[in-house]
């Protein structure tokens, strides 16, 4: 009687072992693919993306409304002191426009290539 | 004796269930971050990550330049019509082939091939280093173009209100100082700007660097034919003043231009 108890807690501690290795195993191995899926989903959040991460600073910006402002003609035939007024002012959006020019000249020239490929 | 054979049992089963559970993982493992050769083969596809991300970023800026520079292009009343056609065009290639090239970095697996596509934004296109300063510089000629038109017709006019008032007896010496002077500087700013447009143009990606001095002596061109515009916009502000001051009237505040391009030189 005695040795058959003795069997019985043999078997019922060896089943707890068995349990808990299996418990460990599992929660490892969970943690384990939990990681690498991470890992791998900031990878692809790097390489596969067609969006751009960054934009430079340091790019020539243009004012494409600017340029129809340069198109401005003046009357002809009326020099009154109203139409010259007018037409003083047209010149003056003119010599704006050209400001913007200069300025986006001197900014393309001033410009420094970064390589990304290094 | 039969202790001993469960123990060996239990002990088999835990490798058993350990292989089944573990061996995917592990190959996952495998898979994502050691291929040529664990932190190496890590440190390579980050590497490339960021050559990729920096190349998409440097070609975004160079197509959102180019859509703008076509824009201005298109916009240009003075320049000659095999010029816009030219650069307009060119405009477009450009942007198609930037594409092109980003799509073909996107899928780069090789860091060599990788490399040699990223430096070739630069080296195939000179987009910052050449192609946009010519369009900003021919954008300038075309704005310098309309300006000094209406110059001249407010030359005309402003001739036209002197000798009015010359009629009318009025004593009109400086005026028709300040409308010579006007007409000088008109016709210097023309001299300036006038030969620009034919020395840039030829410009491509190839002439580079040696574009550069082409392009500044275009730039320095444009800056003195800026001044000599805005001199002349003075002399005709002056000049209404002066009309209006003839004839006993108050004269209107006409805003200068918000700076001056000699000042950026």
């Amino acid at each position: 009687m005695e040795d058959i108890n003795l069997k019985i807690q043999k078997s019922r501690g060896s089943s707890t072992v068995i349990v808990a290795i299996v418990v460990i195993a599992v929660l490892i191995a969970g943690v384990i693919a939990f990681k690498l899926y991470k890992h791998q989903n900031a990878n692809s959040s790097l390489t596969g993306g067609s969006q751009p991460t960054q934009i430079s600073s340091t790019t020539p910006q243009t004012s494409p409304a600017s340029a129809s402002t340069s198109g401005a003609t003046l009357s002809t035939g009326d020099n009154s002191d109203a139409s010259l007024d007018k037409d003083l002012q047209t010149v003056g959006s003119n010599l704006n426009t050209l400001n913007s020019n200069t300025s986006s000249i001197d900014q393309g020239l001033n410009q420094k290539a970064v390589d990304p490929s290094q | 004796m039969k202790s001993n054979l469960q123990f060996s049992a239990i002990l088999v089963g835990i490798a058993a269930l350990g292989a089944v559970t573990l061996s995917p993982v592990a190959a996952f493992a495998q898979q994502v971050t050691s291929s040529p050769g664990t932190t190496q083969g890590a440190n390579q596809a980050a590497r490339m990550a960021t050559i990729k991300a920096r190349s998409d970023a440097e070609i975004t800026d160079r197509l959102t330049s180019l859509n703008s520079a076509s824009l201005k292009i298109n916009a240009a009343t003075k320049l000659s019509s095999n010029d816009k056609s030219t650069f307009g065009s060119e405009i477009q290639t450009d942007i198609t082939n930037l594409t092109t090239l980003k799509a073909k970095i996107d899928a780069d697996t090789d860091i060599t091939t990788l490399r040699a596509d990223a430096k070739s934004i630069f080296t195939d296109f000179r987009v910052y280093a050449v192609f946009l300063p010519q369009v900003h510089e021919l954008a300038a000629i075309d704005t310098m173009g309309v300006t000094t038109a209406n110059l001249q017709a407010l030359s005309a006019k402003l001739q036209s209100r002197i000798q009015t008032a010359q009629g009318n007896g009025k004593d009109v010496t400086s005026l028709q100082g300040l409308l010579s002077d006007m007409n000088t500087q008109i016709t210097n700013a023309q001299n300036q700007y006038s030969g620009v447009e034919g020395e840039i143009s030829p410009l491509t990606p190839a002439s580079y660097p040696g574009s550069n001095a082409t392009l500044q002596d275009g730039r320095s061109k444009i800056k003195s034919g800026a001044a000599d515009l805005k001199s002349a916009f003075q002399d005709a502000k002056q000049i209404v003043q002066g009309l209006k001051a003839l004839e006993g009237k108050t004269a209107t505040s006409i805003p200068s231009p918000s700076s001056s391009p000699a000042s950026t030189q």
